[in-house]
């Protein structure tokens, strides 16, 4: 079992949340979020006056998903969330090693 | 139930008790009142205590004393049995009173227990406020009537005799219980014991009664019973449905509670509203019905502890109170709204009384209405009271330099969600912000917007008013905004202001969070949309206060962040006007229309994208013959390979107009040009339009002998193909030439780069004296350096060229770096200066 990390921009959420569905996973994750990576922060500028933002907002999105299916999850969100332009996001693929369903105790991939 | 003495068959008495019980959840089901259950249930337990009493009683004089809401005779059912053990020394009472609290305990009641002598009730009276209320409404259950009565005149004295200080304390308490509790009369899931407006605030008004004497009331005493009686049925089935003391009606339970009492369900009363009638499920009728009898509660309360009520009540001018429009109920009005928190009294006495709705008939449709969702916190109209008060607070000074001041009071803005503050309003000066410092843009553009402060509170007050229907609120908010801004007389323009308000509310704060604030014609869009910076500043206002009084979800520092940032991309575009005024927005349109007439030939998905897709700049620019042949040789998208080129002669000899059309790749522009400056064309004038799908268009003014362009066509192609290299080709060129371009006096070259023009792309501006291969030698600069060039515009003055680049890097970023910047100066001049 794998958990899909992705940190992307705002504006994709939508566009990541149907590719997720199409891609068969039903449930997700989704938690506000800021960060920069090569992406700047910027000073925002309303008459004269300046004011800085120093992390960028971000949605990360977090799924669960069997082996077998993280190339097509990936897949899925890379293509949903890419604009081209910096700024985009990551994806983290990480190992889980247990999963539990809390109402009715099921674990593993019956918990997914 | 404990368990631990299972063995042993309950005492008959409980057994009763149980019985009893139960037999009372079924009249609750058949409409019994608050009162009847409650005290029905009490008399229940007093049976049951006495009847164990008289089996474990001592000799010594006992009194059994109910005290608090058993006092009151209003157990609910799993409420605690508030019971006291007063004794006047002796040995036996410990044991006997443990021995029938164990015994009860075993029985499954929650009995709060206390073995006092008078002296040790009296002090603890005067330690513990709780305890000393619970005295004010006590009642002997069994026992010695002359121990009893000594104690209960003795705890009357005592708080008596500083009614001030009682008052005092009783401030304090609920101040206090209402900040942990919440507010019952406006919160999806109120705390039916201890909210505002709930049964602890009617108990609050007996102690005060008892103590203070009698309290001059806005509310009958006949309309308080009914809430109390009305509080104690919701309260009763909430135990029964849950099993414990639970006062909390959480919203999975509303239709549950809502069908134990026979909540109807049914349209709402007259609806106001036109079309799109009012529908109520029944738990929706039960969540309204508490608000209005809480809103009673806490108006009753309200009025005894906070002396703004009164002075508000004196100070309400006649018309208002009668809910009468006069310019000058108008003005007052505004006042009230105007004051923030300050008006809340006077806001509710008119609304208590009728008033409000008598002068706002589309008020009704949002009084007292739930908000059944995550965001929201509180009843709509409770919501845009709250939208108006964040509004006024914008206009207030905030706080002063160097933080709250050290009394604790946070200055005369309110801070919202206390206990959710953001950490970001906790960042010293000068350290990394998270977000955007939104408070202060806030308070700036407020500043910005003093004149339109008026239109901005009554937008505020009236942004949701269309809420309750399945129609858009929006548009239905802003039928009933205009018909509540009618009554009170607004003047037509101010009334517009507020209507689009209404409609537009929601606007900035979606856009920002789901579209891509970063393409340029998106924000064009919405300037033309808003239209005015004045409109723009008073949405972002809106914007931030419906926020802020949503919830702490609803306006963090990450959505402001967002919202701050399409906010100031659209003014620049509205403040500088080109692309999005009046005149402009008109001819785009103008030109667009007719774009889309005469390509009729095309598909109309193909011509969709095409008109969407191309530069605002592009449409602004070109007249309309030159959009419909430039858009007939790009609306299909070349193959990669792919390179278009017509070349129509002009008026004069030698001169001509090359168009070029090609899939936009790095060095494009730059080798184009280079080719025609190695064909013997100069290029006296040029324009770049680059469509969103990397389609570029390119518009060159050349004049030249020849007219070779089938050759000017492959030299371009197999410039783009590596085929040759134009440095050589022109290097040999120039020297050809070297003598024969008149060098008269020369200023010298300029390059400005300029970031503060466009929010979307870095500004290159050269100025140079014109010579061959020139345009060439700079866009291989500006390619050298890696950035993409998307629009551009090319003009030859005499002897000078004057080139304007609109610029990003590879990362679709502008360049902002001091280095990058440098270095492309530096460059562009090396580049000029190669004569």
């Amino acid at each position: 079992m794998k958990m899909i990390s992705a940190i992307i921009k705002p504006f994709k959420l939508e566009e990541v949340k149907e590719a997720l569905r199409t891609a068969g996973i039903q449930g997700m994750t989704v938690i506000e979020t800021r960060g920069f990576g090569r992406q700047r922060g910027h000073t925002e500028v309303y008459r004269g006056a300046e004011y800085q933002v120093d992390f960028v907002p971000k949605v990360k999105v977090e799924v669960l998903c069997d082996d077998d299916q993280v190339s097509q999850v990936v897949e899925a969100v890379m293509t949903a969330a890419r604009t081209g332009k910096i700024g985009d996001g990551k994806i983290f693929v990480l190992p889980v090693d247990q999963v539990y369903r809390i109402r009715t105790g099921e674990m593993g991939t019956d918990a997914i | 139930m404990s368990g631990s003495a299972s063995t042993r068959e309950p005492a008959p008495e409980i057994q009763q008790l149980k019985a009893e019980r139960e037999k009372l959840r079924l009249e609750l089901a058949s409409g019994a009142g608050g009162r009847t259950i409650t005290q029905a249930l009490s008399d229940a337990i007093d049976h049951a205590i006495t009847g164990v009493w008289d089996r474990l009683k001592p000799s010594e004089p006992v009194a059994l004393v109910a005290i608090g809401g058993y006092g009151r005779r209003e157990q609910c059912p799993s409420s605690d049995v508030d019971l006291m053990v007063l004794h006047d020394g002796g040995d036996e009472v410990g044991r006997a009173a443990k021995a029938l609290f164990y015994e009860l305990w075993d029985a499954g009641l929650q009995v709060g227990h206390s073995i006092r002598t008078i002296k040790e009730a009296l002090k603890a009276a005067r330690e513990d406020f709780p305890a000393e209320t619970s005295f004010l409404t006590s009642r002997l259950i069994s026992g010695d009537r002359e121990i009893y009565q000594s104690f209960a005149d003795a705890a009357m004295r005592q708080s008596r005799r500083s009614p001030e200080a009682f008052i005092e304390r009783v401030r304090e308490a609920t101040s206090e219980r209402r900040t942990r509790s919440g507010d019952a009369s406006a919160e999806l899931e109120p705390n039916v014991k201890e909210g505002r407006g709930a049964l602890r605030d009617l108990e609050t008004i007996g102690w005060l009664a008892t103590v203070c004497g009698p309290q001059a009331l806005p509310v009958d005493a006949q309309t308080l019973e009914r809430a109390a009686d009305h509080l104690l049925r919701v309260r009763s089935a909430l135990h029964f449905l849950t099993g414990r003391h639970a006062d909390v009606l959480l919203m999975q339970l509303h239709s549950q509670v809502a069908e134990l009492l026979g909540m109807p369900a049914g349209p709402a009363g007259a609806d106001s509203g036109g079309p799109g009638q009012q529908y109520f499920a029944a738990e929706d009728v039960l969540i309204r019905s508490l608000y209005e009898e809480c809103r009673s509660i806490a108006f009753a309360l309200d009025h005894i502890l906070d002396p703004r009520y009164k002075a508000a009540a004196d100070n309400l001018p006649a018309d208002l109170r009668e809910g009468r429009w006069t310019p000058d109920a108008v003005t007052d009005f505004l006042a009230i709204l105007a004051a923030g928190d300050e008006g809340w009294p006077a806001f509710r006495i008119l609304d208590q009384s009728g008033a409000l709705i008598r002068a706002l008939p589309e008020w009704e449709n949002i009084r007292c209405l739930p908000q059944r969702n995550v965001y929201h916190r509180h009843a709509v109209d409770v919501h845009c009271v709250e939208t108006s008060i964040a509004m006024a607070g914008f206009f207030e000074p905030g706080e002063p330099e160097g933080g709250p001041p050290a009394n604790g009071k946070a200055g005369k803005r309110r801070r919202f969600f206390k206990s959710e503050a953001p950490e970001e309003d906790r960042i010293p000066a000068g350290a990394s912000r998270p977000g955007i410092d939104w408070e202060a843009l806030c308070r700036t553009v407020a500043g910005d917007s003093e004149r339109a402060r008026d239109r901005l509170l009554l937008a505020a007050l009236l942004h949701d008013i269309g809420k309750g229907t399945a129609e858009d609120h929006s548009v239905r908010g802003v039928r009933l905004a205009r018909s509540a801004l009618g009554r009170m007389g607004i003047p037509l323009i101010e009334k517009e202001d507020v209507a689009w308000l209404v409609r537009s509310h929601l606007l900035l704060t979606k856009t920002a969070v789901r579209r891509d604030v970063e393409d340029e014609s998106l924000v064009v869009e919405l300037a033309e949309t808003v239209g005015s910076t004045e409109r723009l500043r008073m949405l972002y206002l809106l914007s931030a206060a419906d926020g802020l009084a949503t919830g702490p979800s609803a306006w963090t520092g990450w959505t402001a962040t967002l919202v701050s940032d399409l906010f100031t991309r659209i003014y620049h575009l509205l403040d500088r006007g080109e692309l999005v005024n009046a005149d402009a927005s008109r001819v785009a349109h103008t030109r667009e229309a007719e774009l889309r007439s005469a390509l009729g030939a095309f598909q109309p998905a193909l011509v969709d994208t095409h008109l969407s897709l191309m530069p605002r700049m592009w449409f602004l620019t070109q007249d309309i013959h030159a959009l419909i042949h430039q858009s007939k040789l790009m609306i299909e998208p070349p193959d990669p390979q792919e390179l278009r080129l017509e070349a129509v002669p002009l008026d004069q000899p030698d001169h001509w107009e090359v168009t070029v059309v090609a899939q936009d790749k790095p060095g494009l522009f730059s080798k184009v040009s280079g080719a025609f400056a190695l064909n013997g064309l100069n290029i006296l004038s040029a324009q770049i339009f680059t469509r969103q799908d990397r389609v570029a268009l390119e518009i060159f003014g050349v004049a030249g002998h020849g007219g070779k362009f089938e050759r000017l066509q492959q030299d371009i192609i197999k410039a783009l193909r590596g085929k040759i290299s134009l440095d050589l080709r022109l290097a040999q060129k120039r020297s050809d030439y070297a003598g024969r371009v008149s060098r008269g006096k020369q200023d010298a070259p300029q390059v400005r780069i300029d970031n503060g023009s466009s929010d979307f792309y870095t500004v290159i501006e050269v100025h140079a004296p014109d010579r061959v291969g020139l345009l060439y030698a700079l866009t291989r600069a500006l390619t050298e350096l890696e950035l993409d060039i998307y629009l551009a515009k090319v003009a030859t003055y005499a002897e000078d060229v004057v080139d304007v680049f609109y610029v990003r890097d590879l990362d679709g970023q502008k360049v902002t770096e001091p280095e990058h910047i440098r270095e492309i100066e530096r460059l562009i001049l090396h580049r000029l200066d190669r004569d």
